[in-house]
C-alpha cells in the first residue's frame, strides 16, 4: 500500500517539481553561457562610456533576476510540498478520496514525507549546483585542492571533530531537522483543519504559537547550557561560564554535546508531531 | 439473515450541536436502503462516520465487526456528494487509480458502463461538466465489488435519463452479498429500487421499514410517508 501511495504522489507532485527544476536548469544553462560571454567581453575596445555604464545596468538586472528565480523555485518548492499539496489533498475534497482508500492515517502522513524529502533534497542539491555551475571559472578550479585541504585542516581546530565525521553529522542534523520541520507543519494542519471554521487561520496561528514557545524554550536552553546548534562554543552559558575559555570543555566535547542535543532535540519534535498528526487524522478528521 | 453494519448507541458532536444522538441501527446484506430525512438531519454525518471520515464522539459502529479503518475501506464504496478527483486527471487515471487501491474494483466493468454513458477514457475531467463528472465518480464507486456501497445524493446532478441507467446499474451490479445505502431527497425517483428505508431526523432514527410494510400497512407511497411525517 505504501509503495502505491508513493508512486501515485510522486506523479502528483512531479506534475509541478519536474517542470519547475526543469526551468532551473535551463535558466542555469543561459546563465552560464552569459557570464561565459561577460568575462569575454572585457577584452573588448569600449568605444563610449555609456555603452558600458548600459552593460553593467543589464548585467546587475540578470544577476538579481538569476538570484530571485532561485529564491523563488526554492520557496515554491518547499510552500508545495509543505503545506499546499499536503493540505489539499487530504483535508479539502481530495480527502474524501484519499482518507476512503484502504490505507492507514500513518501511511498518508509518512507517504507525503517521503516524497516532500526526497524533492527537497533535489531542489537544495539542484539549487547548490546551479550556483556552483554560475561562479566556477579556472581560478576556482585551480585553487579547489587549497580549498579542500584548508578545510579538512581548519574544520578540527574550530569544531575539534575531522570534517570526515563532523559534515555527516552536520547532513545528518539539517536531515533530521528539516523533516521535523516538515511534520510540525503537517502537525499545525492537521490540527487547523479539525476546526468546524477557519481552518487555514486556525492552522497559521497553531503554528505561530508553536513557533513561540520553541523559541522561548530554545532560547532558555541555549542560555543555560550554552547549546547551539552549530556545534561551537562561543555561546555564553549560565553553567558552563562566559565564552570559550573559561568552560572546561574542550572543542570536541562541545561538538557532540551540541550536535547531539540538536539530533535529540529533533527528533523529539519529529516523533511528537508525527504522533499528534496521527492522532487528528484519525480520531478528529473534520473535512468540510 | 447476516448483520453488515451495527451501530450502538452512535453518537457524534460537532462542539455544542449533536449531529447524531445515540442511534441504534443494523443493515443486513442484500438490501437497498434508502436513507431519508430532511437537510441537516445527520444522513451525510452518519456516511461520514461509516466511511472512517469522522470518528464517532460516543458509541460504536461495526462493519463486518471491525471498527472503521483501513480493512473496513477494503470493502465499502463510497461516493461522497462532492467531486474528489484532481481536474488535471483523465478517466484513464481515474481507472488507474482505483485499481491501484482497490483490489475489488473491476476494470472491466467501469469501462463498459463509461462507453454506455458515451464518456471517452482520454477526456480529462477539466473539460467535463458537472455532471458528467458525477456520472465519471458514480461508476468508478459501483465498479467495485465492495460489501456495502455509501451513495450520498448520487442522482442530484445528473439528467434523468442518465439517473434510470445509473439507478438500474446499482441494482444490478450489486451481489446478494452486498448491500446499498443511499442517502436522498429525491425519494419518488428511486423509490422503486429501495427495499428498505431509514428516516433520520434531528439526529435520531424515526423510522426503519422495508417499503413492503409502508405500502401494506400504511397504503401509501414512501414519498407521501416522508411528506407526513417531514411535515414543516
Amino acid at each position: 500500500m505504501l509503495g502505491k501511495l508513493i508512486k501515485h504522489e510522486f506523479r502528483a507532485v512531479n506534475r509541478l517539481m519536474l517542470p519547475l527544476h526543469l526551468g532551473l536548469i535551463v535558466i542555469t544553462i543561459i546563465g552560464r553561457f552569459y557570464v561565459q560571454f561577460v568575462m569575454n567581453r572585457e577584452h573588448v575596445n569600449y568605444s563610449s562610456y555609456s555603452l558600458r555604464m548600459w552593460e553593467g545596468i543589464v548585467d546587475v538586472m540578470l544577476v538579481s533576476a538569476y538570484v530571485i528565480a532561485l529564491i523563488a523555485i526554492f520557496i515554491i518548492t518547499w510552500l508545495y510540498l509543505d503545506i499546499l499539496r499536503f493540505r489539499k489533498n487530504l483535508f479539502t475534497d481530495e480527502g474524501y478520496l484519499m482518507h476512503t482508500l484502504p490505507a492507514s492515517a500513518a501511511q498518508h502522513i509518512f507517504t507525503k514525507l517521503a516524497v516532500s524529502a526526497v524533492w527537497q533534497i533535489a531542489d537544495g542539491i539542484l539549487i547548490g549546483l546551479s550556483v556552483f555551475a554560475m561562479v566556477l571559472n579556472k581560478s576556482i578550479i585551480e585553487d579547489f585542492g587549497y580549498f579542500w585541504n584548508e578545510l579538512w585542516t581548519s574544520f578540527p581546530q574550530i569544531f575539534g571533530v575531522p570534517a570526515g565525521i563532523g559534515i555527516p553529522v552536520f547532513l545528518l542534523s539539517a536531515l533530521v531537522n528539516t523533516i521535523a520541520g516538515t511534520l510540525i507543519i503537517y502537525m499545525c494542519i492537521a490540527i487547523g483543519h479539525s476546526f468546524n471554521d477557519h481552518k487555514v487561520l486556525a492552522s497559521i496561528g497553531i503554528y505561530m504559537g508553536y513557533k513561540f514557545v520553541s523559541n522561548l524554550i530554545s532560547s532558555i536552553v541555549v542560555a543555560l547550557s550554552g547549546i547551539n546548534s552549530f556545534g561551537t562554543r562561543n555561546v555564553n552559558s549560565i553553567f558552563f561560564g562566559v565564552g570559550v575559555y573559561n568552560s572546561g570543555l574542550n572543542e570536541t566535547a562541545y561538538f557532540w554535546l551540541n550536535t547531539g542535543f540538536s539530533l535529540v532535540f529533533s527528533l523529539v519534535l519529529g516523533v511528537g508531531a508525527f504522533v499528534l498528526t496521527n492522532h487528528f487524522m484519525t480520531k478528529r478528521l473534520n473535512l468540510e | 439473515m447476516e448483520q453488515l453494519l451495527s451501530c450502538q448507541n452512535l453518537t457524534k458532536r460537532y462542539g455544542y450541536k449533536t449531529a447524531l444522538d445515540s442511534i441504534n441501527l443494523t443493515i443486513e446484506r442484500g438490501r437497498i436502503i434508502g436513507l431519508l430525512g430532511p437537510n441537516g438531519s445527520g444522513k451525510t454525518t452518519l456516511i461520514k462516520l461509516i466511511n472512517g471520515l469522522l470518528a464517532p464522539t460516543e458509541g460504536l459502529l461495526l462493519i463486518n465487526g471491525a471498527v472503521p479503518g483501513p480493512e473496513t475501506k477494503k470493502v465499502v464504496s463510497y461516493l461522497p456528494e462532492r467531486t474528489y478527483f484532481n481536474s488535471w486527471m483523465k478517466v484513464t487515471d481515474i481507472l488507474n487509480f482505483f485499481c491501484d487501491f482497490y483490489s475489488d474494483f473491476d476494470r472491466n466493468r467501469a469501462m463498459e458502463m463509461l462507453h454506455r454513458l458515451n464518456i471517452d477514457e482520454k477526456d480529462r475531467l477539466s473539460s467535463m461538466s458537472k455532471g458528467t463528472k458525477e456520472k465519471v465518480q458514480l461508476i468508478m464507486v459501483m465498479s467495485r465489488d465492495a460489501d456495502l456501497y455509501c451513495l450520498d445524493e448520487p442522482i442530484g446532478g445528473v439528467d434523468p435519463a442518465a439517473r434510470d441507467y445509473i439507478l438500474q446499474t446499482i441494482i444490478t451490479n450489486y451481489n446478494e452479498r452486498a448491500s446499498v445505502l443511499i442517502s436522498t431527497h429525491l425519494i419518488s425517483d428511486i423509490e422503486n429500487v429501495l427495499d428498505d428505508v431509514i428516516f433520520i431526523q434531528n439526529g435520531h432514527i424515526r423510522l426503519t421499514t422495508s417499503v413492503d410494510e409502508i405500502r401494506e400497512q400504511e397504503g401509501k407511497s414512501v414519498d407521501a410517508l416522508f411528506r407526513e411525517v417531514f411535515r414543516c
